[in-house]
């Protein structure tokens, strides 16, 4: 039982690419992978809410505050939706930005797709439209520790759209009776939890490098293009970059 | 089309589900050694971009907090490997420093 507990997922060798323990460990199951996003749930969950309350004071019905949590599923993309809609942006503008908020996805997707174990279990459709920065994230993750798979995915997937709606159906239902949370900080966590995904990624000094300058890029190139403009071009110009030093030598 | 409209939503989570869907499409195809290079590198890009403009924000001692937070996860991640042990560690630190009313 205690190896299944959220988050507890066995360290990969630093110095290979592949953990010595990755023929006998077994793939990652849908309640690993579910398990190791709930920590994630004290950032996720307060995000929700105030998701729900920013749409209703934008005058997003409670309804559609649901519908949008449901189907687009994308915190950074929906906040967008409403800010844009309340000040009066047009529908072209405002799917144009969901457009290029989620384009990381794309390459998101690439990645899984070319480096989850086959045989794939796990219908693409099922899980290709619930993946998050943070699944995808905790599943990399899991991968290089060899308990990766597309059932882990699903399960991370899935713990964080478990959070999410129910979260924002809280926030559009009871919304007057909802205390502030402004003032714990609690988006902290956000990038606490990529700094720990980021780290066991990281497994000599070429990563490191590659690491490293993403994270200046993105702060050299936040104050000119916007913050998630600046992770789009981190993640092409960064690892192009690194495509392009390494030379494909390690493919 | 009202932007607050349930057309608006769809057509949203349309392409919100297209561009995920169309990036397990592409990928299921062969790529070239440096395709894959470039693809391995992704989730180092991405988690440093979005880790590193999470914790350098809203000034100095907002960014000094998250900094001493960002230590303590670090340091817990890679002595113990635990993702929530490495999360409380970092927000507990960054609790105590609010509480020691220096945010």
């Amino acid at each position: 039982m205690a190896d299944r507990m959220a988050g507890e997922i066995p360290m990969a060798d630093p110095a290979t690419s592949m953990t010595p323990a990755e023929e006998t460990v077994p793939p990652g199951t849908v309640r690993d992978g579910f398990l190791a996003v709930l920590p994630l749930w004290i950032g996720v969950a307060p995000f929700s809410v105030a998701f729900a309350l920013l749409a209703r004071d934008t005058g997003y019905s409670a309804a559609k505050t649901i519908g949008l949590s449901a189907f687009v599923f994308a915190g950074s993309a929906q906040l967008a939706i409403v800010d844009l809609a309340g000040r009066g942006a047009t529908v072209p503008v405002i799917v144009l930005t969901v457009f290029l908020l989620n384009l990381r996805h794309l390459l998101y997707g690439m990645t899984l797709a070319t480096t989850l174990p086959r045989p794939r279990r796990v219908p693409t459709w099922l899980v290709a439209p619930i993946v998050t920065d943070e699944s995808f994230g905790v599943t990399i993750r899991a991968m290089r520790a060899g308990r990766g798979s597309d059932r882990f995915l699903l399960g991370a997937s899935a713990s964080l759209y478990a959070c999410w709606v129910p979260c924002t159906i809280l926030g559009a239902l009871l919304s007057s009776r909802i205390p502030n949370t402004d003032h714990l900080h609690l988006d902290v966590i956000f990038p606490l939890s990529f700094l720990a995904i980021l780290l066991p990624l990281i497994r000599g000094r070429d990563d490191l490098a590659v690491a490293l300058g993403g994270a200046a890029l993105a702060l050299l190139l936040r104050p000119l293009i916007g913050p998630t403009n600046a992770v789009l071009a981190t993640i092409l110009l960064g690892s192009a970059a690194a495509a392009l030093l390494r030379g494909g030598d390690r493919a | 089309m009202d932007a607050f409209g349930w057309g608006t939503i769809a057509l949203c989570a349309l392409v919100t589900v297209t561009i995920r869907l169309s990036g397990f499409a592409i990928g299921d195809r062969p790529v070239s050694p440096r395709m894959h290079a470039f693809l391995e590198a992704v989730p180092l890009t991405a988690f440093s971009a979005i880790a590193a403009m999470g914790i350098v924000t809203g000034g100095p001692t907002e960014t000094g907090m998250r900094v001493a937070a960002a230590a303590a996860t670090g340091l817990v991640t890679l002595r113990i490997g635990k993702l929530w042990a490495a999360l409380l560690a970092g927000m507990a630190v960054y609790t105590l420093l609010r509480l020691a009313g220096i945010g």
